[in-house]
């Protein structure tokens, strides 16, 4: 990989390619995300880092794909996440559910989000994310990808929301090392 | 490396780059986020439904090309916002660094 790049830092630096390990990619995500280990960007003179902007649209449709995977059952934070990912507001979101905007407030700030409403939200996230990652991803990697999510989504949650906010990082992981083989690192800046 | 010169043609130039994933943030654009908190969704928004655009220099355009502050909605459809960006072409290929957002609830 070429060290230097042609991109200049607000500082004046230059920026040259970089591994950024443990990246916070919450203030992009408005969720809490570090990537273990991501290709970036750092400044020679300052010593900031960033990503590129294929790779955050990656990483925003990932995070998406992993809340429609876990198990337990959508917190506040996850919920608002996934309908921000579906580009809806919350009447809107409301609408297409066929029920109160109210009720998608409540979510949002705290009560409990029921097991029904819990799987249509994730089945209209995992139908928009299909979407996403097949203009991003090669085919085959991606139908593989939903299969699993989709069969994340054949039962109705039962467990009550948890306040963890950490993701797992091996969905994040296996797109990484798929981006890290030769000839399929395509993404850079 | 130019950028456009006219708001239609760097409203259409951001969009495509942005639409494109050919776009880079700024170091520190995603603590304005935190700061401002918005997120990314909110700047996807705004770039793709934008109330406006203004030229918008102010000493953005580290790559030679235009600097431009387009306006938008949040997701949520309530909070508006401004995106400093630089449109710029590098290698032939038109591209967008997103520098900053701007609050335009606190602002006004």
């Amino acid at each position: 990989m070429k060290d230097t790049t042609n991109f200049r830092c607000q500082c004046g630096g230059a920026l040259r390619h970089a591994h950024l390990v443990n990246f916070d990619f919450s203030g992009f995500a408005g969720i809490q995300v570090t990537l273990a280990d991501t290709p970036g960007f750092e400044c020679r003179k300052c010593g900031g880092k960033t990503i590129d902007g294929g790779l955050i649209k990656l990483f925003l449709a990932l995070v998406g794909l992993e809340i429609v995977r876990q198990p337990e059952r959508l917190n506040a934070e996850k919920a608002r996440y996934l309908r921000k990912q579906l580009g809806l507001t919350q009447q809107q979101l409301a609408d297409r559910m066929g029920i109160d905007r109210v009720t998608v407030t409540n979510w949002e700030t705290g009560k409990e989000i029921s097991p029904q409403h819990d799987f249509i939200l994730r089945a209209f996230a995992d139908n928009d994310l299909n979407g996403g990652l097949r203009r991003i991803l090669k085919p085959a990697w991606v139908a593989k990808s939903m299969t699993t999510s989709s069969a994340a989504l054949t039962s109705v949650r039962k467990e009550p929301p948890t306040s963890r906010s950490e993701l797992h990082p091996l969905v994040v992981e296996s797109v990484l090392n798929k981006l890290r083989s030769p000839g399929k690192s395509r993404v850079g800046f | 490396m130019p950028g456009p010169g006219t708001t239609e043609e760097a409203l259409k130039w951001i969009q495509e780059s942005v639409e494109a994933g050919r776009f880079r943030t700024a170091i520190h654009f995603d603590q304005r986020l935190q700061e401002r908190k918005f997120d990314m969704f909110d700047v996807f928004k705004a770039i793709a439904s934008p109330t406006g655009i203004e030229p918008y220099a102010k000493g953005i355009c580290a790559h030679g090309g235009t600097g431009w502050r387009v306006f938008g909605l949040d997701v949520d459809g309530e909070r508006r916002l401004a995106v400093g960006v630089e449109a710029f072409l590098d290698k032939h290929k038109r591209r967008v660094l997103c520098c900053t957002v701007i609050d335009l609830e606190k602002e006004s």
